[in-house]
């Protein structure tokens, strides 16, 4: 029999069969196979070929219903689970799911590459909402937190401000704010301030701080063991004290029964009132975390400065304002008499002050992810586009079925379901497993200083999963509902019917592309940045440089005594170049220990030998010597910066300040700046000799050459002159980690893992829509390879269709870039981001993936067989 | 299907039985279906595919047994039927009630076994 003799037989016999193109081609496939093998059995039996011909028909002959019965079974079994769902299970639930699941599992490459999109685009905001959680979202532990307000003095020109605010300023918020509280106080006490107590593990420096009686009523705050203080309190100042619930761990060993205990804190004995609840933060930039709270009395009139941090809280219903207003009227005339016009008590957001640094940073970075979470739900949205293309048949032949088209859109969800929830829980362990190495590259001073809780909590899981799932779902929605609104004969006629989709698709990658040019431009101006960083010069160097912290040591008349002995022994090691001392490194982000009466400038204390040491280069006049520590009138150093502040045009040399402390100096030399962060130019700086005030305290040395050994042998050397054992670092290794080092290595690190991300997906989204195009057109391009197109014409015609969405999505980007300009100026350090050369640096990384992302499907094309595409038609 | 001519609704019931114990040990095709039951009737009942094919679409409608189409190499695509669970179970009540029939038949019409 010739090829296809029984097979055309068989189609004519089933004319009228009422089912899909597919189905009806596979039944006669079956039946001719039948007849075939009856035939060819007849003729190995021997029975001749007409015979056996005859005898192979008579399988299909007779039975006049055989048309109907096929159609109403074949009918059934393909319509049978839109008509047996409702009556199923959770009306079809289960069935759709299953049957999203068989779909999926049948589609591992596009079901590897969504999950991968939506790990990676819930991955990276759940790696930053895991440390932003903290210092955007995270509920304060105070009551009414928002009504809390923090005082600090701001000159209202530079917006600077200072900790510093005097008791007569205070006490007049205290007589004329009716709508703002009494003010509460803590006070930390610097330096001398730190006590030492007798630990099982031996002597421990402890932070003392105190607090007037008002101060956690204030807060709200309830304590987790015993009570806090109270106005029934009054008489036991400096008497009775609360624990912060790390000290009461790491001190006390979470001991039960310490409350109601004294405790010895040097010459101090103390009456253990209570623990403060865990997780308590103090609404101030203290360091607070072993901190021992004792009561201090309330506010005194006439009573001088200190470092305190005073709070009020606002009236329920009173804008922050407002209040601000009135505390403004309320201290005016006594700003006058003190001669402070120039600033005045601001009442300060509690965030703002926990976080002076890390709320800007995780804003800026936060929209950053926010523009990934568009990229990638804009890619799922074009990935579903693409598969729907692929089901287009499937789906029409069911709804030809009877399939309704909510019916159709369930699976669709349900897939969207399983991708979202997967993605999700892959970016949530992903994020849990790389916190610990992303939190080293997070500058300290963003979490203020680990002093809150960072990490992946339940509520950044929580949003992480919420996150996933709906950008999934959300997205798939408009796919699903637009792929089952087709035209069903059409698509059966395998006609058109797919202009709107594409021009879906193509919108989304313009949509893509504009967010991706704003992406990489951030992350180039951030590598700018960071340049810029590297280039700075720091006004001191680091290399070679030891840093050795001994202490506390003696406190009072000895303390003097001590560091220089601790120095000289230094000081007498032939390996050492020049030593000295200093209470606040530079470029630390740390404020100065004091400042100037004026407020004009900062003060440093330091030892002899620090600035040789340091080599911070000496303007005019000499650096400091111990004479200088003279009672009265001691020498002072003052940097070119604080000369102009404090002096103007005048001559430095022999000039006089005063600090905060009521201490008088002269000036006796000038020196280089030095910076303390790369975010703010130098600051003003006066360098005078510690009294007896100050504790802690760094000795800088400069030495020959870096050994192995030095560390050991200054140890050893230390150890027999101060008793003590020094810790030891070098300071370029320090610097290296430095804080503010970490803030724009941290923004360029991230910003640049953003932009290899958003540029991935962005090709992901352009390479689905091309390789969408040529699977839709490969008939078009099968006649037009018959015609005589050459297969790079193809190519070439492929990537046009997605240079214009390309093209639209550059303008976008840049006008998206025009936005975000100043947010990124203001974040990122010493950046010009109106350089035209950034934005065309963005824009031809962006194009270049875009037309390789364009070009990989667009091969496809060259590959197509016209006669293959004819044949199939 | 000589034996059977004479009763339609028998034939119909048997049918299914037939169909479903045929592929009980493994799946078959169609024309194998239908050779394997004329062999083991000895030629006594023969399907033609015109009958054959209506029922075992129906028979997969049913869920009692699933169509799946194989391909090995060298060789043209088959579709292979086989028995689901729920056929399985079909397949042993109605040979149960077949038994209980014959017997039936044959105590009404006076067979007598040595």
């Amino acid at each position: 029999m010739p090829d296809g003799y029984w097979q055309h037989r068989v189609r004519e016999r089933l004319a009228g069969l009422d089912v899909d193109p597919a189905t009806e081609a596979e039944t006669i496939d079956e039946l001719t196979q039948h007849v075939e093998d009856r035939y060819r059995d007849l003729i190995t039996a021997g029975v001749p070929e007409t015979e056996a011909s005859a005898q192979a028909w008579r399988e299909l002959e007779g039975h006049p219903a055989l048309v109907r019965e096929i159609s109403g079974a074949r009918a059934s079994v393909i319509a049978a689970p839109a008509q047996d769902y409702s009556r199923r299970r959770l009306f079809g639930l289960w069935d759709d799911f299953r049957f999203a699941w068989r779909r999926l599992r049948h589609a591992p490459g596009f079901a590897l590459v969504a999950i991968a999109t939506v790990t990676l685009t819930v991955g990276a905001n759940a790696a930053i909402l895991s440390v932003a959680d903290a210092v955007l979202f995270r509920p304060l532990p105070y009551a009414d937190a928002d009504g809390v307000a923090v005082i600090t003095m701001m000159d209202p020109t530079t917006g600077r401000h200072y900790t510093n605010t005097p008791y007569a300023l205070l006490a007049a918020i205290d007589d004329g704010c009716p709508d703002v509280s009494n003010v509460a106080l803590l006070e930390a006490f610097r330096g001398s301030g730190r006590a030492t107590l007798d630990t099982p593990g031996g002597l421990r420096p402890v932070p003392l701080m105190s607090a007037t009686p008002n101060y956690f009523t204030l807060l709200g705050v309830q304590p987790a063991r015993g009570r806090l203080f109270s106005a029934a309190d009054a008489g036991q100042e400096n008497r009775i004290a609360v624990l912060s619930h790390v000290a009461w761990v790491e001190l006390f060993g979470r001991d039960e029964s310490i409350v109601g205990r004294q405790v010895t804190l040097g010459a101090v004995t103390l009456h253990v009132a209570g623990v403060l609840p865990p997780g308590f933060v103090f609404p101030s930039n203290t360091s607070d975390r072993l901190a021992i709270v004792t009561m201090r009395a309330p506010m005194a009139r006439g009573e001088k400065g200190g470092t305190f941090y005073p709070i009020v809280r606002i009236a329920r219903g009173v804008s922050r304002e407002r209040a601000q207003a009135e505390v403004a009227a309320a201290t005016a005339a006594t700003r006058q008499t003190l001669g402070r016009v120039d600033s005045l008590p601001a009442l300060n957001d509690v965030r703002a002050v926990l976080y002076p640094v890390g709320r800007p940073v995780m804003r800026f970075l936060l929209a950053a992810t926010v523009f990934i979470l568009l990229l990638g739900c804009a890619n799922l949205a074009n990935m579903m586009l693409v598969r729907s293309r692929r089901h287009l048949h499937e789906t029409a032949v069911r709804l030809a079925l009877g399939g309704s088209r909510l019916r159709l859109i369930r699976p669709m969800l349900f897939e969207a379901l399983m991708i979202g929830l997967g993605g999700a829980l892959l970016a949530v362990g992903l994020t849990a497993l790389s916190f610990d190495l992303l939190l080293p590259h997070v500058p300290p001073a963003a979490y203020n200083f680990g002093r809150v809780q960072t990490g992946v909590s339940v509520r950044v899981v929580a949003m992480a999963l919420t996150m996933g799932l709906l950008c999934a779902v959300a997205f798939s929605i408009i796919p699903a509902w637009r792929a089952t609104g087709v035209d069903v004969l059409a698509l059966i006629q395998r006609r058109g019917g797919r202009g709107s989709r594409i021009r879906l698709g193509r919108s989304l990658v313009a949509v893509q592309v504009a967010i991706a040019v704003a992406v990489v431009f951030g992350a180039v101006i951030a590598g700018q940045a960071f340049l810029s960083v590297l280039r700075t010069p720091l006004g001191f160097s680091t290399e070679r440089v030891a840093l050795i912290t001994v202490g506390p040591g003696p406190a009072g008349t000895a303390r003097q005594g001590f560091l220089r002995r601790a120095l000289e022994a230094i000081q007498s090691r032939a390996d050492v170049v020049a030593a000295g001392g200093v209470s606040t490194l530079p470029f630390t982000l740390s404020a100065p220990d004091n400042g100037t009466a004026d407020h004009k400038a900062g003060v440093v204390y330091a030892l002899p030998g620090y600035f040789e040491a340091a080599a911070i280069p000496v303007i005019r006049g000499r650096t400091l010597t111990w004479d200088d520590a003279t009672a009265g009138e001691s020498g002072a150093v003052v940097s070119q910066t604080a000369a102009r502040a404090l002096f103007g045009d005048r001559d430095a040399i022999g000039a006089t300040f005063d600090d905060m402390s009521g201490d008088h100096h002269r000036v006796v030399g000038v020196v280089g700046d030095v910076v303390s962060s790369l975010e703010r130019d130098s600051p003003p700086l006066t360098y005078v000799m510690p009294g007896e005030k100050l504790g802690r305290f760094t000795f800088v040395a400069r030495l020959h050459e870096r050994r192995a050994d030095t560390f050991t042998e200054i140890k050893r050397d230390l150890r027999a002159a101060t008793g003590l054992t020094p810790a030891l670092s070098w300071w370029e290794d320090q610097i290296a980690k430095d804080n503010a080092f970490r803030g724009p290595r941290f923004q360029s690190i991230v910003l640049a893992s953003l932009a290899t991300l958003a540029l991935l997906l962005t090709a992901l989204g352009i390479f689905s829509v091309v390789a969408y195009l040529v699977a839709a057109r490969t008939r078009e391009m099968g006649v037009r390879l018959a015609i005589g197109a050459s297969p790079a014409s193809l190519v070439a015609l492929m990537i046009r269709q997605a240079i214009w969405p390309v093209a639209a999505g550059l303008v976008a980007g840049a006008v998206l870039i025009g936005w975000g300009k100043q947010l990124a100026e203001a974040q990122l350090f010493k950046v010009d981001a109106s350089d035209p050369r950034m934005w065309a640096v963005a824009s031809a990384t962006v194009l270049a993936a875009a037309l390789f992302a364009a070009w990989l499907p667009a091969l496809r094309a060259t590959r197509i067989s016209p006669t293959e595409v004819l044949r199939s038609e | 299907m000589s034996l059977l001519t004479g009763s339609r609704e028998m034939k119909k019931g048997s049918a299914e039985l037939l169909i479903l114990s045929a592929i009980e040990a493994r799946p078959r095709h169609g024309y194998d279906i239908a050779r394997r039951i004329e062999e083991r009737s000895k030629g006594t009942v023969t399907f033609h595919a015109a009958s054959l094919y209506p029922l075992l679409y129906r028979l997969e409608q049913r869920g009692w047994i699933a169509g799946r189409w194989t391909e090995r190499p060298g060789e043209r695509r088959r579709r292979l039927y086989k028995l689901t669970p729920e056929g399985r179970k079909v397949l042993a009540r109605q040979r149960s009630l077949w038994r209980a029939f014959v017997k039936a038949i044959d105590r009404a019409v006076g067979v007598e076994h040595a």
